[in-house]
This record gives C-alpha cells, structure tokens and sequence, in this order.
C-alpha cells in the first residue's frame, strides 16, 4: 500500500517543436504518442525515457509555460478509496477521474493540494516496457540520443505554507520528510523548504518557499557524476541554457547540473543522493548554509536559482 | 562585404553600449557574441527576469512568450524580453538601474571593431 513515485507530469511548452527538439534530441526521450489538438483542446506530445515501463512520463501541451499537473501512481487500486478518505479527513476536496481521462491511465482521484498544484493518483496505466526490455536486457539501449535521461525523478514545487504541505503529504500521503531547509535553529524557526519521500529515494518531491502554484523544477536521475559530466556536454552542444552547476548538493548529497527548456522550464539532472526509509531522521539545513546545500563545491548560487519560476 | 554589414544597432542605455545585432538573432545572442550579459533567468522567454525597456526601434520575437510572461499590455508600456526579441531596425533598450552590464576584456573592442567596418561600408 501507498504512493510508489511520481509517474507523470504535465507540462505547458510555447513551442512545441522546439520542445519536441529538446526533449527528444537533447534529452533522448521517445514520442509515444502525440495529439493534434483544435476543438479547444491543445497540441499535446506524450514522452517516455528509456528505462520507463509505463506508458508515459510526461505530457506536453502547447500554449504558456508551468505545470499542468502531476500524476503519483500509487501501489494498489485499492489505495485510491484509502487515500480519497484520508485526503478529504485532512480538509482538501478530492474528484475521481475516469478511465480515459489521461490517454492509457485508468480510473484516479484529483486533488488540488495545499499548494495550489493538482495532483492525481492512479495505479492503472498501460504497461509498454523498458526499451531494454525484460528478458536478459543490456545495461541500456544501443542507440541512446543526447543525454538518454533513464527516469523521471523528482519535481520541487513552491509553496507559500510549507509546513502545511508537510503536513497534508505526511499525514495523508504517508511521505516522510529527508531535508528542511530553515531560517535557523531557534523555537520560531521558519520552515524554508522541505524534500520529502514516499518509498525510498532521497526525494520524490519537494518545496520551496514562493507563490503556491509555481515549479521548481523536475528532475531525471542519471546513473552517476560521470553521466551528469556527459550531460553538461550535450547541453553545450545544443546550446541549453544553464541555470546551475555542474554541482554537489549538500542537501541530498546529490550531483547536479540545472537547465531550462525551450519555454522557460527549469529542468535538472540528478544523480547519486541517498535511500531513505520510514524511520529516516530528518536532516535540518539552516539558511546561513543555504549556498553550501545548494553548491557544495561552488558555495555560490545565481539570484535566478532563488527567483526564476514557471 | 561581413556578416555584421547586414546587422542594426542595439543601443543599451544608460551605459551607452554598442553592438551590432545579426540578421535574425535575438538580442541576447548578439550580446553574448561580444562578452556582454544583463541580467537574465531562464533565457528561453519564460520567467520575465531579463525584461528591458524598448525606448525606440522594432522587434519580433524568435519564439511566442505566454502573456503570463510578458502580456500586450506589457508590450504596450514598451517592455520586451532581450532573450526573444529580435531587431528589425536599430534599436535602444533602457536596463534597469538595479541591472549591471557585465563585459569581458575584449567586449567593447569586438563590439566597436564590427560597429566601425559597418559604417565604413
């Protein structure tokens, strides 16, 4: 039982040739499936990555820039009523999506959280293997494009009450918390950000203190600092704007390298971090430290790092 | 006869800087041909960060912007975003005073040597 990962996000793109150049040619994702759009719906491009079994992890639609939304899948069907309780016992009203609502995923619960984003679980989507495969398969395909991200990681959101997001995602979601970022170490402390798990990675989402709404980022894991090198490469290359590192975090211990998209998105390559488990102890990060959590080498982040979002 | 001869002015007050913008290239690719930099956030049209004043000349941008980003109202007030606009004529930008218009040791020179072969024809 519980939420396993998130499983897809909504994206809005300007341009969606430009995005399908980026996503595809610089980042080595596959075109599953893609809408025309008219009739008031808009253009829409469905993405995977190589090491994804689900139908899609992400969904482009044209016009603007932000999240849409994100999809969480959780482990059984029966989560859903499970989750649909706790969630309205918490105060936050839940709508059930059908099947067809979101090209090959089932029946789901939608959820507008404290933060203002939407969020849908699910646990039905069509299952379209890994492009290794699953009998005997190589250690990654032959043919890998540009960066050749392998999954979807995590996404960090803002939040203007971080703690009550904390709350809602720990209280009815069942997430621990990894990471707090706080102004310092006092009773009256205020909570800056939060990065919190749902099974075992280091994070599966996050906070950071800015208008509800608003993204962050969202993130593929690559398998090593050698690959987020060989990224930095092909971002070069394609000429991608960088935002931030190549660096380490000290917050997470993850390697990194920040990027935007065509439309403005910011978008991060992460590897290494840590497991976590339920009984993690939460690891606290004061705010004079703040540079040395985001760039452990560096210790000097760009202003656009704290203040660009979509 | 250069690449650059087919180029229009951007002007950028208050610094009084220089440069010549290519043929359908924005104006902060010309700026970082030459070392120059403003202020800027995601450079792809979508946070706004880099926005200047257009005080005179026409632009089109490379790529649409979402109005949340820079509305036509915006546009109106004569704002326009650096990382999408390209230049059809000369034209002048005002940063904001809160900016700062880094260069590298070689930036005016570059800038001034492609400005003079210009008007040298």
């Amino acid at each position: 039982m519980g939420v396993m990962r998130l499983g897809y996000l909504h994206a809005r793109v300007t341009d969606l040739e430009a995005a399908r150049r980026h996503y595809v040619d610089t980042l080595g994702m596959y075109v599953v499936h893609e809408d025309l759009g008219g009739l008031g719906e808009p253009r829409r491009l469905y993405l995977k990555a190589w090491d994804e079994w689900d139908h899609h992890s992400l969904v482009l639609e044209e016009g603007g820039v932000g999240l849409v939304k994100m999809g969480y899948k959780v482990a059984k069907e029966t989560d859903l009523e499970t989750f649909e309780k706790r969630i309205q016992a918490f105060g936050c009203t839940t709508e059930r999506m059908s099947k067809g609502d979101n090209l090959s995923v089932g029946d789901g619960l939608r959820v507008q959280i404290p933060s203002g984003h939407v969020m849908e679980l699910y646990n039905d989507i069509e299952f379209t293997d890994t492009a290794v495969g699953l009998i005997n398969p190589e250690l990654f395909p032959r043919h890998l494009v540009g960066v050749g991200v392998p999954r979807l990681d995590h996404l960090l959101l803002k939040a203007e009450d971080i703690e009550l997001s904390e709350r809602f995602f720990r209280e009815a979601l069942d997430f621990g918390t990894s990471e707090r970022l706080v102004t310092d170490l006092s009773d009256d402390a205020e909570v800056l950000g939060s990065w919190m798990f749902c099974q075992h990675k280091t994070h599966d989402i996050a906070w950071v203190k800015g208008d509800n709404g608003r993204l962050h980022h969202w993130a593929y894991k690559l398998a090593d600092w050698n690959a987020i090198r060989h990224a930095g490469a092909i971002l070069c290359m394609d000429d991608v704007n960088v935002g931030f590192g190549p660096d380490i975090h000290g917050l997470s211990r993850g390697e990194t390298i920040y990027f935007f998209d065509p439309s403005g998105n910011r978008l991060e390559v992460f590897s290494g971090g840590y497991e976590t488990y339920a009984d993690f102890p939460t690891i606290t990060w004061t705010a004079d430290k703040s540079l040395k959590a985001i760039g452990y080498i560096g210790r000097e982040v760009a202003d656009n790092h704290f203040t660009v979002d979509t | 006869v250069t690449e650059a001869d087919h180029g229009v002015v951007l002007r950028i007050l208050p610094d009084e800087a220089e440069l010549l913008v290519r043929k359908g290239e924005t104006m902060f690719h010309a700026l970082r041909r030459y070392g120059y930099a403003l202020r800027a956030g995601c450079r792809e049209g979508g946070c706004g960060v880099c926005v200047l004043e257009l005080v005179s000349g026409e632009t089109f941008d490379l790529l649409p912007v979402a109005q949340s980003v820079l509305s036509d109202a915006d546009r109106a007030r004569g704002l326009c975003l650096p990382c999408r606009a390209v230049p059809t004529t000369d034209v002048v930008v005002r940063r904001d005073g809160d900016d700062r218009l880094r260069k590298s040791p070689y930036s005016d020179k570059l800038a001034a040597r492609d400005l003079s072969r210009r008007t040298s024809g």
